[in-house]
This record gives structure tokens, C-alpha cells and sequence, in this order.
């Protein structure tokens, strides 16, 4: 334990970098639509037509940190004598950490958004119609969950380029567009498209948002660690 | 006991063999100077010391255990290598901070004395560091982590040579005062003759050469005169060179056979010359 601790520390070192760059994204998404809202001023529209996409911003500018650790952070961590296996275990513990923070800290922005009619402005960044969840918990884990599916997601495509390099990436894009358009012409051909879009719409909301992203943390996270054990600095 | 044991290590990646049947063993608490070409197999040989890379066959023992995600080696373990790669957006001084919580005889305050004789800005990313800069950042962790068993792999590309010169002084001074396993690879062989205490000459993945630096020098020796007499100078000694023109002969001998007669001519061979026509011995075979 003491060698995992050790290796997070180092992860932990610049927490800008590993932890606070969605934190920064979404403050900044927060002031700009509130911004927005504030300016146009129109308290007419409808509370359901004031939603924004401001909450991408929380995801999407988490993409860079995993590959970041995989890429530099691994072979630096590896010279100073840290094992895989310690690694390995403080990478699994930062990307559980960061989705418990993502959960509870965005829900707790959501209940203040709540509390503040949409930041004073009537505008929806975080409390989004389809992911609305009245237990805060259960909130949490709508916006926890897939916040580790993307992580292991993006550690994993870390782990191929450390491994296989340029080409790994190459062939792991040609290899998921060869997949997913073999699955889509499979569901044309057997007119099975509407069913798919049915079954999911049809699931609890918990299901979609935190079940079966577990799925894909369970997908992603063993290829990342079955990759990371043989990568080589 | 040995710092490092290695017994018949054979190392292959994709139908090329990077060791052959390599069989070591390194003295604690000496410098050690592991020589020979590129591509001979010292970096690699270095890498499974240090349990980056994974042997094919063979046996592997650092302080008497498999180093092999083994902490209990690793901690004891600091390896810097050529071309060290570090997080770009790192500065001088977090790098320093993350070798701090890796090694566990970190030295800050030695530290910090070898980043105002390297002259390094404590506080500039690493990605904006010169070349040599950067070979000092590796540098300083090698020599500030005090680790039991210190690699560096050609770790001054791009130092000038007042800087190299500085991290001899500093690594002979602190090994005097703390004596530890190191492991210098260079290709300045000359530079470092006087300070490697035992030298290992890797050549196509073997050990060509493994001895004590005191019984090299002025071992091995360049002699020359007339054709006639040279030849009987170095009748029954392994000759590493051999170059004749006119009527004068010129061998390099692997011993010093005794005493010439008074037209020959003897000069020590440098290290340097030592390791250089030994390799191309080696080649030759």
C-alpha cells in the first residue's frame, strides 16, 4: 500500500493537471451562460427551453489527463523505481477519487443551481431534464458514473498508444468505426434499430446513466490493465 | 555478496537478440564503467536491472532478489537514462519534488547545491530546458537519490564540458563520502577513465571484457621498432592490433611481455584504445 500511496502522490503532484481542469471547465462554462443568460435577460422563454450544453464542457476537457498520465507521468514514474503494480493501483484509485468528486461536487452545484433558480438567471446547466434525480445520491452517481466510464475510456486509449504507439491508435480507431458500422447494418438489415433505441429509452434512468456505464469501466478497465502490465518504459 | 547477479541472460524482441547468454556480476559499493558500441546491449541489460524491461531466459538478482516489480529492490534502485523523458509541463523543481517522494534517501538540501553549480532554473518548465539542462535534471536525481544502486545510461548528452567535469567531481566526491553501486555508461571512455573502479565491455549482447580498471591500466600496451625485433618482443601475447609498414612493425599486445630491447618502443594503451580494439577483436571472432 505504502508503494500506491507513493505512486499517487506523484500522480497528485500537479493536481491542476490531474484533478481541477474539469473543475476550471465548468466554473468558466458556469459564468459564461449565466453571463449569456444575464445579458439577453429574456424571462419569458420557458424554464424547459433555457437548457445548455455548458455540462460538456466538465467532460470533455477531462479527455487529456489519462493519456497524459500513460504517456509522460508512466516512463517518469518507472525511472524514479515505482513497480507497474503500484502504478497501476494509484491510477485505478485517481480515476475512482475523481468520479466521487465528480458525482458529489457536481450534484451539489446542481442543488445550488436549484436553490438559485438557475444561477438568478433561469438557466439549466446541471439540473437537466433527462438526468434529473430528486435523491442526491442517486444524482451523484448519474453524473459520477460516467465521468469513470469516460476516464477509464481515455486511460485505456492511453495505455494502446503506450503500447502499440501511433499505430495502436490507428488501428484502435479503424478497428471501433470497422465494429460499430458491422453492429448499425446488422441492426438495419434486421430492422432492429428502433427496438435497441426502445430498450434503452425504456430503462430506469439509474440504469442508463450509472449501470451500464459500469459496463464499459468493466470493458475499458481490464484492457487498460492487461495493457499497462506489459507496457514498457 | 554481488549488487547484481546475472547468469546466462538472453534477451530477444521480434527476431532480434539484444543479450546472448550474458553472465555478470557486479561488486557492491563500486564504480562501475559498462562500455561498448551502440546497440551492444547495455541499455537494455540496464533495463531489466531496473524492471522496465522483462527478460526472455536467464537469471536476474539485485541485492539477491528477481528485480522484477519487486519494490524491495526498486526502492533501493535509481536508474537515469540517456534522453530521460519527463512530464513536459512539469518544472525543474516538481520533477525534484516527485523524486523526493520516490526515493527514499533523498537528499534536498544536496539537491540543491548540485542545481546552483548546474545552474538550473528551479522554476522553468522542463519542456523549455536545453538539452543539457535537461541531462542536469537527470543528473541531480541520479546523484541526490543516494540510491544503493545508481544507473546512469549516458546521462550527459548535451552537457558542455565544464558540466560534465562538475558531475565527475561531484559523483567522486559523494561516493567518497557515501559509497554506493554505480553504474556510469558512456562512450566518453577517456573522460571517465580514472573513475571507473571496474569496467564491463558489452559487445552483440556478451561480455567481452569484465575486469578491475587498476589491472587494465597499463596493462595492455602499444609497441613498436623494427619489424624484426618487435615481433620477438610480443612472441607468445595476444595481439589486439597489428599495422606493419616499410620495415617497422606497430601491435597493440593485450599484456606487457617484460622488458624490450632497446630499439623497441613501448607506450600504455589508453582506455579508450583498449576498449576500441578489443571490440574490434571481438567483431573480427
Amino acid at each position: 500500500m505504502t508503494e500506491t500511496i507513493k505512486a499517487l502522490r506523484i500522480q497528485l503532484l500537479k493536481p491542476g493537471v490531474t484533478v481541477a481542469v474539469p473543475w476550471y471547465s465548468i466554473g468558466i462554462a458556469i459564468l459564461i451562460v449565466t453571463g449569456l443568460f444575464a445579458v439577453v435577460g429574456d424571462t419569458t422563454a420557458p424554464y424547459s427551453g433555457r437548457t445548455t450544453g455548458a455540462l460538456c464542457a466538465f467532460y470533455a476537457s477531462s479527455i487529456g489527463v489519462q493519456p497524459w498520465l500513460m504517456n509522460q507521468l508512466f516512463p517518469f514514474s518507472m525511472a524514479l523505481s515505482v513497480t507497474r503494480r503500484a502504478f497501476i493501483r494509484a491510477t485505478a484509485l485517481l480515476i475512482l477519487g475523481e468520479a466521487v468528486l465528480a458525482g458529489l461536487g457536481l450534484a451539489l452545484l446542481n442543488k445550488i443551481e436549484i436553490a438559485t433558480h438557475g444561477w438568478f438567471v433561469h438557466t439549466r446547466v446541471l439540473n437537466l431534464p433527462h438526468i434529473h434525480q430528486d435523491d442526491f445520491f442517486a444524482q451523484a452517481l448519474v453524473y459520477g458514473v460516467p465521468t469513470m466510464a469516460l476516464t477509464t475510456a481515455t486511460a485505456f486509449v492511453g495505455a494502446v498508444f503506450r503500447v502499440f504507439g501511433q499505430f495502436g491508435l490507428w488501428a484502435l480507431g479503424v478497428g471501433i468505426a470497422f465494429v460499430s458500422a458491422v453492429v448499425v447494418a446488422i441492426l438495419m438489415l434486421t430492422h432492429s434499430m428502433g427496438h435497441v433505441g426502445h430498450f434503452f429509452a425504456s430503462q430506469p434512468m439509474l440504469a442508463d446513466f450509472a449501470l451500464y456505464p459500469l459496463a464499459l469501466v468493466a470493458l475499458f478497465g481490464t484492457g487498460w490493465l492487461v495493457l499497462m502490465s506489459r507496457a514498457r518504459v | 555478496m554481488s549488487a547484481v547477479v546475472v547468469e546466462d541472460l538472453t534477451m530477444r524482441y521480434r527476431g532480434h537478440t539484444a543479450l546472448n547468454g550474458l553472465s555478470l556480476a557486479l561488486e557492491p559499493d563500486t564504480v562501475h564503467g559498462m562500455l561498448g558500441r551502440n546497440g551492444a546491449g547495455k541499455t537494455t541489460l540496464m533495463r531489466i536491472l531496473t524492471g522496465q524491461e522483462f527478460e526472455t531466459s536467464g537469471r536476474v538478482e539485485v541485492f539477491g532478489q528477481p528485480p522484477r516489480e519487486n519494490p524491495a529492490v526498486l526502492n533501493r534502485v535509481c536508474f537515469i537514462r540517456e534522453a530521460q523523458r519527463y512530464p513536459s509541463n512539469y518544472k525543474v523543481r516538481e520533477a525534484f519534488a516527485a523524486a523526493a517522494i520516490a526515493c527514499r534517501n533523498w537528499d534536498q538540501a544536496y539537491a540543491d547545491r548540485l542545481v546552483k553549480d548546474f545552474e538550473l532554473p528551479r522554476d522553468r518548465q522542463i519542456k523549455k530546458l536545453s538539452r543539457g539542462q535537461l541531462s542536469a535534471v537527470g543528473i541531480i536525481i541520479g546523484l541526490a537519490a543516494r540510491a544503493p544502486l545508481t544507473l546512469f545510461d549516458e546521462p550527459y548528452l548535451g552537457l558542455d564540458a565544464v558540466a560534465r567535469q562538475i558531475f565527475y567531481d561531484r559523483l567522486l566526491e559523494d561516493f567518497a563520502e557515501r559509497p554506493r553501486t554505480i553504474v556510469l555508461s558512456t562512450h566518453l571512455i577517456d573522460e571517465v577513465a580514472d573513475l571507473v573502479e571496474h569496467v564491463v565491455l558489452i559487445d552483440h549482447g556478451k561480455v567481452l571484457m569484465d575486469q578491475d580498471a587498476d589491472q587494465l591500466r597499463g596493462r595492455a600496451v602499444s609497441v613498436s621498432g623494427p619489424a624484426e625485433a618487435v615481433a620477438a618482443y610480443a612472441d607468445g601475447v595476444p595481439v589486439l592490433h597489428r599495422s606493419e609498414l616499410g620495415g617497422r612493425l606497430r601491435v597493440a599486445l593485450a599484456e606487457r611481455p617484460g622488458r624490450p630491447a632497446r630499439d623497441v618502443s613501448v607506450d600504455s594503451l589508453t582506455l579508450q584504445e583498449l576498449i576500441v580494439l578489443t571490440t574490434n577483436q571481438g567483431d573480427r571472432k
